[in-house]
């Protein structure tokens, strides 16, 4: 496909990375010189300077052959007018960033008027994810497929889990629930666990099921499930508004500590139910006059990497049940799992994750595209849903007749509403959501997992 | 600077040079010439050391600007020093230093030959002449760009490195394709030319040798009297006409491809090349209209054809202008320094960066006059960044500081000044003939060993525009790190 991206920062880079390695023709636009120079010096892209909604660079770039327009520079109002000036011009999509809080009830609205095709907004959906997390605090990431039904969990193995030191096989038939392991990072590998992998201690596992099940799975490895009560935010960030409204309607009190004076007087317009605190998160003082120690989860939300990563570690070391930062530099991320944070937000990333995931579904119209993309354990392994349609070629074939490449690995089928965790004898059929790991580069389409 | 991926570069371009001699090869045996096992030796030694080399493993390290210039650098160096070797083996050019001034002069598209008898050589040995013009003209790893698009993301450095012009860009998003279609287009417009030389009754041969020599703007012909030869008016325009195509930018030729001519009118630079090209061509008409007869037609023929060559830095010659008057001798060498448009097969500094530099002069002397005043360069419509400008001045000053290094040593052999510039000038801006000695009916076997040296040099550093070559004598380029 032929793709604008205007804006080269981080979310415009990260896109234009992962785009032009699955070979489509990518062309940036950015006023600044030196966010083009990176992109072209390291990507095969084409990267033309100047103004996104400027009608001349659009034509320059070619706008009226384009599949698609994505804008995602610093400015949301920018970002809806090149949207509205590339599809005038010809391009068949468009997608917009979209993240002031002001616009944030109205995306339904705008998403018609201006006929953008698809809305993000990192912040919201970062708050999203936190407050996803929150509902399972022994894990540390939580991701849902088949519109919320299945879930997939990711924890770390500990000493004192049952599950170590015994073949998956044996394991499975101990367990209290269906569950099924899908993915371990074992010493920086990777691994599709088969029925004779034994976890150790300090293994990284996604585990996907039904919430039910997946509740009843930390139960037995004896992991409280005890919701947050209390969570105390540092940083008065929009991510912050957006999770505050969230969990503030679930009836958890929040308090948000924020150094800015006139910060502290706008949140405390718009979040009216929590308890704004003007005061350096990053101060051990402020913290402690805060009661650190008797909250029940902690989140890290300021604009410095450096900042979060410090508050964090010092509530993690006071012994806070749940830790949660945002890091903007993902090379960042396995230093910080090092020092036992897993809990780990970049809005930015998750962005361009989204974005990534409805190219490929556009990419893939016909055939049975891809829902849902996740990208797991340092973007080594990818978790996608895809609905089986007429255009699968193996409906109604038992698994164990198929030939599947190497690494692959259906995790789940949801058939009307029922999860089915699969085995040899099962099949898929027509109008199955089906959710596929893989560890070798990416799937477009369900056919493609046939070897 | 990594070694490694270097040496990798290396091992492809050897693979692709190998494999780009086969034609010649092909040729030899329908002639059944003693240049066969010339070139089957020339063949599996370029190609057994590309094969070593390019299996040499990477791990992972990714190439980085200074990997690029240097590698583009080793690649035309070691590239020259073997392609001389059928000349060599065969016995073509009995002198090794000789036979890597004729091909150094082939790939970076010269056409400074040190045959006096070109037409006693076999037609394999020949074509393999010409066939360098081509591989050198839009470049060797261009070449390996379109065909291998596998050297990753960061071989963009590449095409900087090798690319004539400033800011040399891409046509599409993706290198690759760029390249690709940068070599449609080269060939296409070649294979025209052969069939329009076809129908003007050239022989095939022929017409693939000037055809070649055109399309690279070289200038190797096959012939003693290059195009003169043939004493066609017809020839002579169709490689006037092709001469001046090749020296336009492709990427202009990519915009006719597409139907977008206003662009192409709107382009300064190429407003400029054929604004000097016409002037040029009406004055030195005027001027030289009595040595032919007051024949409006022939002079037009012949001022036409010497302009198309020296602007284009092609070299091929239809008449002797060493014996014109003086102004039309002026204007060539004036035409000598400019050379082709950027992104074209043409060798010399370049339109675009004469135009910036008058710009720049012209923003200087509004800066003296009005101090405070604040301004811009721009270029079709568009502001010249500040370090595009200062790499032009760069480049303008060591290209004249390259060129007084050398004629002070060509100095050595002492011949007449103007052969003396004209040789260092013709070298280093790839355009083949100079003046008196070296001019269009001489040629350069007369230089010492090391005058020939220093003008192979020259040619190198002319066509790789200054910048990869010096950065190989950076001592830090040397170091692991």
């Amino acid at each position: 496909m032929k793709i604008i991206i205007i804006g080269g920062g981080k979310v415009g880079y990260t896109l234009a990375k992962q785009l032009s390695t699955e070979n489509h023709d990518i062309t940036v636009i950015d006023n600044n010189i030196s966010a083009l120079n990176r992109a072209d010096e390291t990507l095969d892209v084409m990267c033309i300077k100047g103004n996104g909604a400027s009608v001349e660079v659009l034509q320059e770039a070619n706008v009226a052959d384009s599949d698609l327009l994505i804008a995602v520079t610093d400015g949301d109002e920018l970002n809806m007018i090149c949207c509205v000036i590339g599809k005038k011009l010809g391009a068949k999509h468009t997608v917009a960033r979209i993240r002031n809080t002001d616009y944030s009830g109205e995306h339904h609205m705008l998403k018609e008027e201006l006929e953008l095709d698809l809305v993000i907004n990192p912040e919201m959906d970062a708050a999203a994810e936190i407050a996803r997390i929150l509902q399972f605090p022994f894990a540390a990431n939580v991701e849902t497929f088949a519109n919320n039904m299945l879930e997939m969990v990711e924890f770390r193995v500990m000493e004192s889990d049952p599950i170590i030191n015994i073949k998956l096989m044996d394991l499975t038939k101990k367990l209290p629930s269906k569950v099924l392991f899908c993915s371990v990072k074992h010493n920086n590998q990777i691994i599709i666990p088969n029925g004779n992998y034994i976890f150790e201690v300090g293994d990284v596992v996604y585990v996907i099921g039904e919430r039910s099940g997946i509740s009843k799975f930390f139960k037995y490895l004896g992991r409280s499930a005890q919701r947050a009560k209390n969570v105390t935010i540092v940083g008065g960030s929009r991510i912050s508004i957006y999770l505050t409204w969230l969990l503030t309607e679930t009836g958890i009190n929040v308090k948000v500590i924020e150094l800015n004076n006139n910060r502290c007087v706008l949140l405390s317009e718009v979040l009216p139910h929590a308890l704004i605190i003007c005061g350096d998160g990053t101060d051990q003082d402020v913290l402690e006059n805060e009661n650190i120690h008797s909250t029940d989860a902690f989140i890290a939300l300021t604009d410095r990497d450096e900042e979060n990563l410090i508050s964090s570690i010092y509530a993690h070391q006071c012994g806070v049940p749940k830790v949660i930062l945002k890091i903007n530099r993902v090379n960042y991320i396995p230093i910080v799992n090092q020092l036992g944070l897993d809990s780990i937000i970049s809005p930015k990333y998750t962005a361009a994750n989204n974005i990534l995931r409805y190219v490929r579904a556009l990419n893939n119209s016909r055939g049975s595209a891809v829902e849902k993309l996740y990208k797991i354990l340092d973007d080594k392994a990818e978790v996608a849903e895809f609905t089986a349609n007429s255009s699968t070629k193996f409906l109604n074939i038992k698994l164990k007749d198929l030939v599947i490449k190497e690494n692959i690995l259906i995790a789940a089928i949801v058939r009307n509403k029922k999860i089915i965790i699969p085995y040899g004898n099962d099949f898929i059929k027509e109008e199955d959501k089906v959710i596929v790991i893989t560890k070798t580069g990416f799937i477009s389409d369900l056919n493609d997992i046939l070897g | 600077m990594n070694m490694r991926v270097v040496l990798k570069l290396l091992g492809t371009v050897l693979m692709w040079e190998s494999i780009l001699m086969i034609p010649s090869l092909i040729i030899a045996i329908l002639d059944n010439s003693y240049e066969i096992s010339a070139f089957i030796i020339s063949i599996i030694i370029i190609g057994v050391l590309g094969f070593a080399l390019m299996n040499i493993k990477t791990n992972g390290f990714q190439m980085r600007n200074r990997e690029g210039f240097a590698g583009v650098a080793i690649c035309w160096v070691v590239m020259s020093l073997l392609g001389a070797l059928p000349f060599y083996i065969s016995g073509a050019i009995p002198a090794y230093i000789d036979a890597v001034f004729e091909t150094v002069s082939g790939f970076t598209t010269t056409g400074s030959s040190i045959l006096t008898d070109i037409e006693i050589l076999p037609r394999g040995i020949l074509f393999w002449r010409s066939f360098t013009h081509w591989i050198g003209g839009m470049g060797v790893l261009i070449l390996t760009l379109a065909l291998m698009p596998s050297l990753g993301a960061r071989s963009v450095f590449l095409m900087r490195a090798e690319s004539p012009g400033p800011s040399p860009g891409k046509l599409v998003p993706k290198i690759s394709e760029t390249a690709k279609l940068l070599y449609i287009i080269y060939a296409g417009m070649t294979i025209i030319q052969i069939i329009l030389l076809v129908i003007a009754k050239m022989s095939l041969y022929d017409a693939f040798i000037h055809a070649f020599g055109t399309a690279g703007t070289g200038g190797f012909s096959n012939k003693g009297l290059s195009v003169g030869a043939y004493n066609s008016p017809l020839i002579e325009w169709i490689i006037t006409i092709f001469m001046l195509l090749f020296g336009v930018n492709f990427s202009l030729h990519y915009l006719l491809l597409k139907g977008d001519f206003k662009s192409i009118l709107k382009n300064e630079e190429f407003r400029l090349y054929w604004l000097t090209v016409i002037i040029s061509i009406i004055i030195i008409c005027i001027n030289v209209l009595p040595l032919y007869n007051y024949s409006v037609a022939d002079s037009l023929t012949k001022s036409s054809f010497q302009v198309a060559t020296i602007v284009t830095t092609t070299g091929y010659a239809t008449t002797d202008f060493n014996l014109w008057p003086m102004l039309p001798k002026s204007i060539l060498l004036m035409l000598m320094f400019f050379g082709a448009c950027a992104g074209s097969t043409g060798g010399g500094i370049k339109f675009i960066r004469v135009l910036l530099l008058f710009k720049a002069v012209a923003y200087e002397i509004r800066h003296t006059v009005h101090p405070n005043s604040i301004g811009t360069i721009k270029i079709n419509g568009r502001k010249v960044d500040i370090s595009v400008m200062s790499g032009i001045m760069v480049f303008f000053f060591a290209y004249v500081a390259t060129m007084i290094v050398a004629i002070l040593i060509v100095s050595l052999d002492n011949f007449d000044f103007m052969t003396t510039f004209s040789a260092v000038l013709a070298t280093i801006s790839n355009i083949g003939p100079g003046f008196e000695i070296v001019g269009p009916m001489g040629n350069y076997a007369d230089f010492s060993v090391l005058s020939k040296i220093v003008l192979t040099c020259c040619m190198i550093i002319g066509r790789l525009e200054v910048m990869p070559i010096f950065v190989l004598m950076s001592p830090s380029i040397w170091k692991k790190r």
